[in-house]
């Protein structure tokens, strides 16, 4: 598989970089624009930039799983969430919330708002990112 | 027991099968004995977790309650009562058995076993949940749930078409019944405003329900039908035998001893419900129920394979226990004429049960096929031990004396002695007859038994070629096992009828082991004191009615009648129905609508948008609505905003001119990410990101797809003033619609409108509440509005702060008060709306978006396998992925 060079470099700047940010607007997503399915978008961008200029085989590398259980995974844990309601006797997927003191270097903490929903983005998270980048996967080995 | 504990040890006795058979997933193929060990956890666990409850309470009883679904009237509604606990037993007891069954049956056929026991263990959870639901939707799910399994059984012969269809078919029938039923039970539902057993129980009994009024009667028909199909009653019992393709433990257990008793438990079920005020009744369920009694067994003594003969036998049998709740209805010293109905279903799986398992097993080591099997008896000992059995259970068929079947069968006919006593209906005299020939078939059944199997072998017994066997998957047919696996073949069978006899024959026995499950047998203590074994059999019409059905059955067992094979004619009526819609309505309905065009598909789905959207403004072009801000902006501030639009102008303009794909997908993306920046600049960075990320790989997901498709656009284009019309009119449509969806109020949800109070629309609800809602109107306590739990408390208490906390004072006196919502705990109202006040949205979503990635590596998969590419026009105007934006 022949890519450019640019492409390349470039990507080996744009993956981890792009990989993080999707990590981090899916955790500040309930507060701030993000949430799980743009954070999966991004994070299936940035494999896809991988796997083009890397070839499949780089990707495995970096995937071991097979994106099948990323769906597998991302399903359980968003209908495992609102079982855990369900278990507490409240009515599925009811949502709880609360803060999470974190310290931090500079002195205040920082007060992290978590909500039970997260465990639920997650999943969606996951499910996006497996389908996009399955998807995807497939198809160009179709191609080759 | 405290209800929440109840609760959940019922739901774990639910679950417990499916656990195990899901776990059993996780064991490697090879290992059998840990995977049977772990299976039988299932039953066993199940049995245990419901031996903790009592048959004290009746259909009034309490119920295990937990909220679900409240706004849809799912709710984990739970009832153990007699009934319920009875058949949830039934099916964990018997469901041991066929576990060990099922290891003998199949052998060391690893594969088999790996596939079979969780399709199961699916089964068995379906079936303990239809035994204990009380919520008519919880009900329903688990219906459909046996239906599947059942489904996913008799089709356990992938590669054997008849298999299939005789799976699809039982499917169909049962399928269209279940969804009658559903039909039957919303209604209901929604009618008199239950929807459980127990509330609709108390409802009839404080006369809250006008009974037999003209809905009550429907549901009652709907509710019938669902049962009727179920429990293979005529005209449906063609599905049962047809069931038979499915592997003989399948059969002992679903198709004979317990899952198509089910329609006889749902009208059970609904007996204290509805059978004293619905007149119809006795009048639909006797009738249906004593001809399925009659024909099932002339059916049966007509057939040579043994598990058609028992499968036809099995619906009689079923005709039989319909006929009985039907009987139900009249009274008989005041009491309803009901006796032991219980046992008559447990009676049934005691002798139906055991008599497949050893057909099974002769099956397995010689052939079915009863002709064949002339001097079966004196060929080794296995078929010695089998044959004795086999006769045995055959001998509880017959309801022979000192078998718990001849009493069951007694009091079925006190039923119709009582029913004749009470009415002097002349039309009872016919169901006398009708249960004496039933009885008659069944004992010449038995005879012709015996006498086949016991002949003397006129000659030496042709080598054995397996009729029945784990029909091979890498099973060699030679391979036999011996010691204890070869002896489950037939000892779940031998364990089961041998308590035919100890309840038949040792006075009492019954009672210590069974007659605590039965509810009625106060009754039946009042009017002869025990249980009508054959010891203190007395005279009276219903003995007569057995001596004459046994001396006319030996008769016809050694007679010359009824030996030819008759099939029934019901068998027809599926596959008739099959070729009418699949070869005459089908294709032709299909032919206009499925024309296979893209274009086509698309213009009409616009089409009836638009129509719609006219017909929902009744033409009236004067209410729709303008937006009411008016621009105040200057020009230079509208710029960006200007051009954006011009760019999705222009893309929109270009992209129907333009012919080559690579650059119609190119301009696409362009008018996406346009759409993006328009995003960004009216302050929805959200969307704008999802946008940008969605488009780059919808772009990419486009691109490889079509370097796949074989360049065939047309040079030419058809019809383009009506597209162009079409596309106008979609355009507008959307406009319209979108500007009124976001200029006017919503139509507020019901549970906002609580108090009566001046309320916000839907938007400002999701914003309000997004993080913590605070609202100031009049709240009297604590509440619930659809599962956000709002308190009430006093203004001068709330600070900022305080609002995070859970608990917070009620106030007493229901002034105006602070109401606050515990809501999502998130600014960001977008991500709230999605991953919380739509979660269920979301999760539907994303299970559509799943199954779409799967179907697509299952077809390129299938595409690679038979290495030929599909006729490229199956490509053709395709649409992109489904994929959510």
């Amino acid at each position: 598989m022949c890519t450019s060079v640019i492409l390349k470099v470039g990507a080996r700047l744009i993956v981890p970089l792009s990989l993080v940010f999707a990590v981090y607007i899916y955790f500040k997503g309930h507060q701030t624009p993000g949430g799980g399915f743009v954070a999966g978008l991004v994070a299936s961008v940035a494999l896809i930039v991988h796997r083009m200029s890397f070839g499949s085989d780089s990707l495995r590398r970096m995937l071991p799983i097979s994106e099948r259980y990323f769906i597998a995974i991302g399903l359980t844990l968003a209908l495992g969430t609102g079982f855990i309601a369900f278990v507490l006797g409240l009515p599925f997927f009811t949502s709880a919330h609360g803060y999470l003191h974190l310290p931090t270097t500079i002195g205040a903490s920082y007060d992290f708002e978590w909500a039970s929903v997260m465990a639920f983005d997650l999943g969606v998270f996951m499910v996006v990112t497996g389908v996009v980048v399955g998807m995807i996967d497939v198809l160009s080995k179709e191609i080759q | 027991m405290q209800p929440e504990h109840a609760t959940w040890l019922l739901m774990a006795a639910i679950f417990c099968p499916l656990i195990c058979g899901t776990l059993s997933l996780l064991i490697p193929r090879p290992y059998i004995l840990p995977r049977l060990l772990l299976i039988l956890c299932g039953p066993i666990g199940a049995l245990l977790m419901l031996s903790h409850f009592t048959f004290h309470s009746g259909v009034g009883g309490a119920t295990a309650y937990v909220e679900w679904m409240p706004l849809l009237h799912l709710d984990i509604a739970l009832k153990p009562d007699h009934l319920g606990l009875f058949f949830a037993y039934l099916v964990s007891g018997i469901g041991v058995c066929i576990v060990l069954y099922a290891r003998g049956y199949f052998g060391k056929d690893a594969d088999s076993l790996f596939r079979f026991y969780p399709y199961l263990m699916i089964f068995m959870t379906a079936l303990i949940g239809v035994a204990l639901s009380d919520n008519y939707m919880l009900l329903m799910m688990f219906w459909e749930m046996t239906s599947i399994s059942s489904f996913l059984l008799i089709g356990w012969d992938r590669d054997i078409p008849q298999s299939v269809r005789n799976a699809m078919q039982a499917f169909i029938v049962t399928g269209a019944g279940g969804l009658c039923m559903l039909a039957g039970l919303i209604f209901l539902g929604v009618h008199t405003g239950e929807w459980t057993m127990t509330g609709m129980y108390h409802a009839v009994e404080n006369g809250h329900v006008a009974m037999n009024s003209t809905p009550i009667v429907v549901c009652f028909i709907l509710v019938f039908l669902g049962a009727a199909t179920k429990s293979a009653q005529f005209p449906f019992q063609f599905w049962l035998p047809g069931a038979m393709a499915a592997p003989t433990p399948v059969s002992a257990y679903l198709h004979s001893a317990t899952m198509v008793k089910a329609g006889v438990f749902i009208t059970g079920r609904f007996w204290p419900i509805l059978a004293e005020h619905v007149h119809m009744w006795p009048t639909v369920i006797i009738p249906i129920g004593a001809f399925t009694m009659v024909y099932g067994a002339y059916v049966a003594i007509q057939k040579t394979d043994l598990k058609k003969i028992f499968a036809y036998t099995t619906v009689s049998q079923l005709g039989l226990l319909m006929t009985m709740y039907g009987l139900a209805a009249y009274k008989y010293d005041g009491q309803p004429n009901l006796i032991w109905d219980v046992t008559q279903i447990l009676n049934h799986a005691l002798y139906k049960a055991p008599l497949f398992i050893l057909a099974g097993a002769i099956g397995h080591v010689a052939t079915r096929e009863l002709p064949d099997l002339k001097g079966f008896f004196y060929r080794d000992k296995q078929a010695r031990i089998m044959t004795i059995f086999l006769l045995l259970a055959g001998y509880g068929l017959a309801a022979g004396p000192f078998t718990l079947s001849f009493s069951a069968k007694e009091m079925f006919f006190y039923q119709i002695y009582h029913a004749l006593h009470e009415t002097h209906n002349p039309m009872f005299w016919l169901l006398v007859c009708a249960g004496i020939a039933t009885g008659m078939f069944n004992v010449a059944i038995f005879i012709r038994l015996f006498t086949t199997l016991m002949a003397k072998p006129e000659a030496k017994p042709e080598e054995h070629h397996h009729d029945d066997h784990a029909h091979g998957h890498g099973h060699d047919e030679h391979e036999h096992e011996t010691g204890f696996y070869a002896a489950l073949l037939w000892l779940p069978g031998a364990f089961i009828v041998s308590f035919q006899y100890i309840c038949g024959i040792i006075p009492y026995a019954y009672d210590t082991l069974f007659a605590w499950l039965d509810p009625s047998k106060d009754f039946y203590d009042g009017f002869h004191g025990h249980f009508p074994m054959t010891w203190n059999a007395h005279l009276g019409l219903p003995l007569y009615m057995s001596l004459i059905a046994i001396g006319l059955g030996i008769a016809l067992g050694f007679g010359k009648f009824l030996r030819g094979t008759f099939n029934d004619p019901c068998d027809h009526l599926y596959p008739g129905f099959y070729t009418l819609t699949t070869k005459y309505v089908g294709p032709g309905a299909f032919g206009i609508v499925q024309r296979g065009h893209a274009g086509f598909y698309v213009g009409a789905v616009l089409v009836a948008m638009v129509g719609l959207f006219l017909w929902s403004i009744g033409g009236d072009f004067s209410q729709l609505v303008w937006p009411e801000t008016a621009v105040t902006e200057s020009f230079t501030q509208l710029l960006p905003g200007l051009l954006l639009t011009f760019m999705v102008c222009l893309t929109a303009i270009l992209l129907p001119i333009v012919m080559n794909r690579a650059s119609r997908v190119l301009l696409l993306g362009m008018c996406g990410f346009s759409v993006a920046g328009v995003y960004y600049l009216y302050k929805a960075p959200d969307l704008a990101l999802t946008q940008l990320s969605i488009e780059i790989v919808s772009l990419i997901l486009f691109l490889l797809v079509l370097s796949l498709v074989p360049d065939l656009t047309p040079k030419t284009r058809k019809a383009v003033p009506a597209r162009l019309v079409i596309g106008i009119a979609v355009g507008l449509t959307m406009f319209w619609m979108t500007l009124s969806s976001t200029g006017v109020d919503q139509p507020t949800m019901p549970y906002l409108n609580a108090q009566g109070q001046n309320l916000p629309n839907l938007g400002e609800y999701f914003l309000r509440n997004s993080h913590h809602g605070v609202d100031t109107m009049a709240v009297p306590e604590s509440q619930t509005y659809g599962g956000i739990v709002t308190q009430a408390i006093d203004p001068n208490e709330v600070h900022a702060n305080d609002l995070d906390d859970a608990v917070i004072h009620a106030d007493k006196e229901g002034q105006k008060s602070v109401l606050v919502h515990h809501g999502g705990g998130g600014n960001n109202v977008v991500n709230v709306i999605l991953v919380d006040f739509r979660g269920f949205d979301t999760m539907g979503e994303i299970t559509v978006l799943g199954l779409a990635a799967m179907g697509v590596w299952t077809l390129l998969r299938r595409r690679k396998k038979s290495g030929e590419y599909n006729d490229p026009s199956d490509f053709e105007d395709s649409g992109p992925e489904p994929l959510k934006s």
